[in-house]
């Protein structure tokens, strides 16, 4: 097997299951997730060499992760409609973790294409501002803006009640 | 006490779901790199670089169509292209098998110089069960071998890919089942009839097939009895969700086993037919 060929198989051997976690917070399933995946690796291959020589491979998969993502056309952002039944809290349930998880999903898919990028870049990919700024093609006000935004809006969700009640001072 | 953000953070990492086993990274790379290149591996272009390579063909195509012909054969005799720039070089279920050898006629036109952008992709993600049908297409016993070859056809609008030896449930009657599934040990290998050309992906544009064998023997004969499988149920790519296939009737595809044994059988890779 050619060198570039399996470094490139290392990579997406090593960086597979954070791409594919990351698209999952985008799009809520497993399905788009791998095809958001699968259009960037499809991207990035052939410019593999390049990529590889700037030591970040990953941040181009991403890019063309959120590109796709926010300039789908053909993906029209279903907001759900919160339900009237709040999640049943207190005592032991041994579902809860699954329960919360389904809340999660439930509450970013909420939220507008932007502002769960910018939620899903700077809290589970952990990027800075400016990186969010590069990959989303917007400049770091808007990134601060976006992601303040979607945080209010998961704090004040009935989805997740009780999860995200920080003191903002801190 | 942890500000919002750190619990959003730690929220998300803790309660982001682990991607399901039938997601494959050596898939990923493989669609990846038959749809950026559009030859089956880099191996047969010696480097991503595909895109200097075709601006080099444009170039020299005017004076140099021998050249370019013999270009083409290189790519073309190698894993086949899933890429739509190369039409006339697909065979009826192209594979990226090196033993299938694509008709190219020697009236090809030189691919279309890249520009901005790298060749057409087209993008390939695994079958799902939903986007397949099954059925038997060849049963045959000679030499106390029994197999069936089954044909798996994709339905769907979109083109995906399959790859690997199915996993094979068998059943000694039909759906729905009154009896439980039967005891077997899978293996991998192929039959007379059709060897078993080892773990590939297998690209299924809409209406285009794959196959495998399945085979049992009879080798137990004398005084064991004679079990009949009437329905397999198959499961591609690590997929929990299986295809029932029906086996021809009225005597199943036979098979024999030691008492207390599991039944051996022995199951090629998905391939071309």
């Amino acid at each position: 097997m050619h060198q570039d060929e399996a470094a490139f198989r290392d990579f997406v051997r090593a960086e597979s299951t954070g791409l594919l976690r990351t698209g999952w917070l985008l799009t809520g399933n497993w399905s788009d997730a791998e095809d958001l995946l699968q259009t960037a690796l499809a991207a990035t291959w052939p410019r593999w060499v390049e990529l590889r020589r700037s030591d970040a491979p990953a941040l181009y998969v991403r890019k063309v992760m959120l590109h796709r993502y926010l300039h789908d056309r053909r993906r029209r952002w279903k907001g759900e409609i919160p339900t009237d039944q709040l999640p049943v809290t207190g005592g032991l349930d041994p579902h809860a973790g699954t329960e919360l998880r389904h809340d999660l999903a439930r509450a970013l898919a909420q939220l507008p294409p932007r502002q769960r990028a910018a939620i899903t870049l700077r809290y589970f990919a952990d990027l800075s501002e400016a990186q969010c700024a590069q990959l989303m093609g917007c400049s770091t006000g808007a990134v601060r803006s976006s992601a303040a935004k979607g945080l209010r809006r998961l704090r004040t969700s009935p989805l997740l009640a009780g999860e995200l009640i920080g003191d903002d001072r801190s | 006490m942890n500000s919002p953000e750190n619990q959003l953070a730690q929220l998300l990492r803790s309660h982001t779901p682990q991607p399901p086993a039938s997601i494959q990274p050596a898939s990923l790379a493989d669609r990846a790199i038959i749809g950026a290149t559009g030859s089956g591996t880099a191996a047969a272009t010696g480097s991503p670089a595909v895109r200097p390579t075709l601006l080099v063909l444009a170039a020299a195509c005017v004076i140099a169509i021998p050249v370019a012909t013999i270009v083409l054969s290189r790519h073309h005799n190698t894993p086949v292209s899933a890429a739509t720039s190369h039409p006339t070089s697909f065979s009826a279920s192209p594979s990226i098998s090196s033993s299938s050898a694509p008709t190219s006629s020697a009236s090809v036109a030189p691919p279309p110089v890249a520009t901005t952008t790298s060749s057409p992709v087209v993008h390939a993600r695994a079958c799902q069960p939903a986007d397949l049908t099954a059925g038997v297409i060849r049963q045959a016993e000679a030499m106390e071998q029994n197999f069936v070859q089954i044909r798996l056809t994709n339905v769907a609008s979109t083109p995906c890919t399959v790859t690997g030896h199915p996993a094979i449930t068998a059943w000694p009657d039909h759906a729905p089942h009154g009896q439980g599934p039967l005891a077997v040990q899978q293996s991998a290998g192929g039959t007379y009839a059709q060897v078993d050309p080892g773990t590939r992906l297998v690209l299924l544009r809409p209406h285009q097939t794959s196959s495998f064998t399945v085979q049992t023997g009879l080798s137990y004969n004398g005084g064991l009895p004679r079990i009949e499988i009437h329905e397999l149920d198959i499961r591609i790519d690590g997929n929990q969700v299986a295809i029932p296939v029906p086996m021809p009737e009225p005597n199943g595809l036979p098979a024999t086993a030691p008492t207390g044994q599991p039944i051996p059988l022995m199951v090629s890779a998905l391939t071309t037919p």
